[in-house]
């Protein structure tokens, strides 16, 4: 029986944190924040923070976007967050945007000999790791259940073998009781994994994001409404690099929070989530058996399976987007099951481990090679003209509609408050002499004040 | 509406799978000849020369 049928109405963001390869600089500003002034210079894409804002961040280290985004730079990295998006296709299209901003912030400022920029997680060298979070609204309602919420926990631990964006080797730190000698076991064996990130997750549920990362993060921190909404703030999935499995990792997850809103998950309780998510990841091949809180041991495929059944049954037919999201998750559930071959351009791990151990094999390298870091690297390139992920990609799908359009990279979605933040910072340029933006408020010559409770608010408010 | 038909599956292994260490995935190799030549133009130490904070 369907107990909703209404469209999904959940705000989803993203935050990019790009790695990048600097040549040494001879003293200067340093070139990650030599981009950040390009693209705030003269309001090019937005406005500077004039204000400190909430953990510690200065005046002048980022600010909003006319789009509804967001650039700083936290702890060394570019930062990109996209605006408020309500559609999934959105959520790809201004993801993609971020990139575009720094390419064309690297090709003004001549910096394509001295730096590169890479959609990637890991530094292969010094085991460092930044991330992609995901920002999910979800409604303060919710039914947050123990067997709820472990049922979430079981789908964001399964969902890696679609998310994953795939790595060369190990690394991080490794969760669970473990010997020297099983962790340099564990070294020679793991030469390719399903995650990037897999090996820094060390708990279930935990609050921080630089020490203890978890599965789901606890913060309760909505930046709307608090009485309406909560947040859920993901820190452990890989970034991606595959249009499509962007809008497969976004796209079932919304599912997914849909039906936890509904009250309708499969009840699926792992017995070690954490242990988990590092065993599948250091297994890139079927089948994926994992152990049930029960003692019994499940086929992670069919797990996944159960949720995407009954997001069939409750959420199939509410509207086109929903469906495409449906049948792009049958089709990899079926590759996971039957043909991992057909998911190359799909899925980033397995496009990544067919194209890299094609290499491997043809130059005769093991995969400890540092080439193979670097050709791992390579897969993850900002330039589409490097990019070897991008070269392998499917762009027949909705994920790939508005990829190519100049709207993302200066106007915001029209469904979502971003329109409203957008409007009020394009008639800031009419002379206000001090402002104050943040995602859920706007202060102008200190005397207007506009409260963004609603993300789903699109009026722009008179002066 | 009805569930969806599934495709049927192989049947599963005798559990404990894992515990033998990972396995080369069955994936076609693919016909990415113009890729390779790209690949083989990749300075092999560039992953030596990435450095990065932790972030977050």
């Amino acid at each position: 029986m369907k107990v909703g049928r209404s469209a999904s109405r959940r705000i989803t963001g993203l935050e990019t944190e790009y790695g990048c390869l600097v040549q040494p600089s001879n003293g200067g500003i340093p070139l990650v924040q030599q981009i950040r002034d390009w693209i705030f210079d003269q309001q090019r894409y937005g406005w500077i923070d004039l204000h400190e804002r909430d953990w510690e961040e200065p005046p002048g280290n980022g600010g909003f976007l006319f789009n509804g985004g967001r650039v700083y730079i936290d702890m060394g990295h570019i930062e990109y967050c996209t605006p408020e998006c309500a559609r999934v296709a959105d959520v790809v299209a201004y993801d993609r945007a971020g990139d575009r901003l720094l390419l064309q912030a690297i090709k003004a400022l001549g910096l394509a000999t001295r730096a590169q920029f890479f959609r990637n997680n890991i530094d292969h060298r010094t085991g460092a790791t930044f991330g992609c979070h995901e920002n999910y609204s979800l409604l303060r309602k919710a039914p947050l259940s123990e067997e709820n919420v472990l049922s979430l926990l079981a789908f964001l631990t399964l969902r890696l073998l679609f998310t994953g964006s795939g790595r060369v080797g190990l690394g991080g730190h490794r969760p669970g009781p473990s010997s020297a000698g099983e962790q340099r076991e564990a070294k020679d064996r793991v030469e390719f994994q399903i995650s990037q990130r897999a090996d820094f997750i060390e708990n279930d549920f935990y609050e921080w994001v630089q020490h203890n990362r978890a599965i789901i993060n606890t913060r309760d921190e909505p930046l709307a409404d608090p009485l309406t909404y909560r947040r859920l703030h993901l820190l452990h999935g890989d970034t991606n690099v595959l249009p499509s499995a962007l809008y497969l990792k976004v796209g079932a997850t919304r599912l997914v929070l849909d039906l936890l809103e509904m009250d309708a998950l499969p009840r699926v309780v792992l017995a070690d989530a954490v242990r988990t998510l590092r065993d599948m990841s250091h297994q890139p091949s079927p089948p994926w058996r994992v152990r049930l809180v029960d003692g019994t041991e499940a086929d992670a495929v069919e797990l996944l399976s159960a949720f995407r059944r009954h997001a069939e049954i409750h959420l199939r037919g509410r509207d086109a987007e929903t469906d495409a999201i449906l049948d792009l998750w049958k089709r990899v559930e079926a590759g996971l099951a039957e043909d991992l071959g057909s998911l190359v351009g799909w899925v980033d791990w397995v496009t990544k481990y067919q194209l890299l151990d094609s290499f491997r094999v043809s130059e005769g390298l093991t995969w400890s090679d540092p080439w193979m870091e670097a050709q791992d690297l390579e897969y993850h390139h900002l330039d589409p003209e490097r990019s070897l992920g991008l070269a392998m990609a499917q762009w027949e799908g909705p994920w790939a509609a508005d990829l190519g359009s100049p709207a993302p990279l200066s106007e915001p979605p029209s469904d979502t408050r971003a329109k409203v933040r957008s409007a009020l910072m394009a008639r800031m340029s009419n002379g206000a002499a001090s402002y104050e933006i943040d995602w859920h408020f706007i202060r102008l010559d200190e005397q207007q004040l506009f409260h963004l409770p609603d993300p789903f608010e699109t009026r722009v408010p008179e002066s | 509406m009805p569930e969806t038909i599934e495709r049927p599956r192989p049947p599963a292994p005798p559990s404990g799978g894992g515990s033998d260490g990972p396995r080369e995935p069955k994936v076609e190799k693919p016909n990415t000849e113009d890729l390779l030549n790209r690949m083989r133009k990749v300075d092999p130490d560039q992953a030596k020369r990435y450095r990065q904070r932790t972030g977050e």
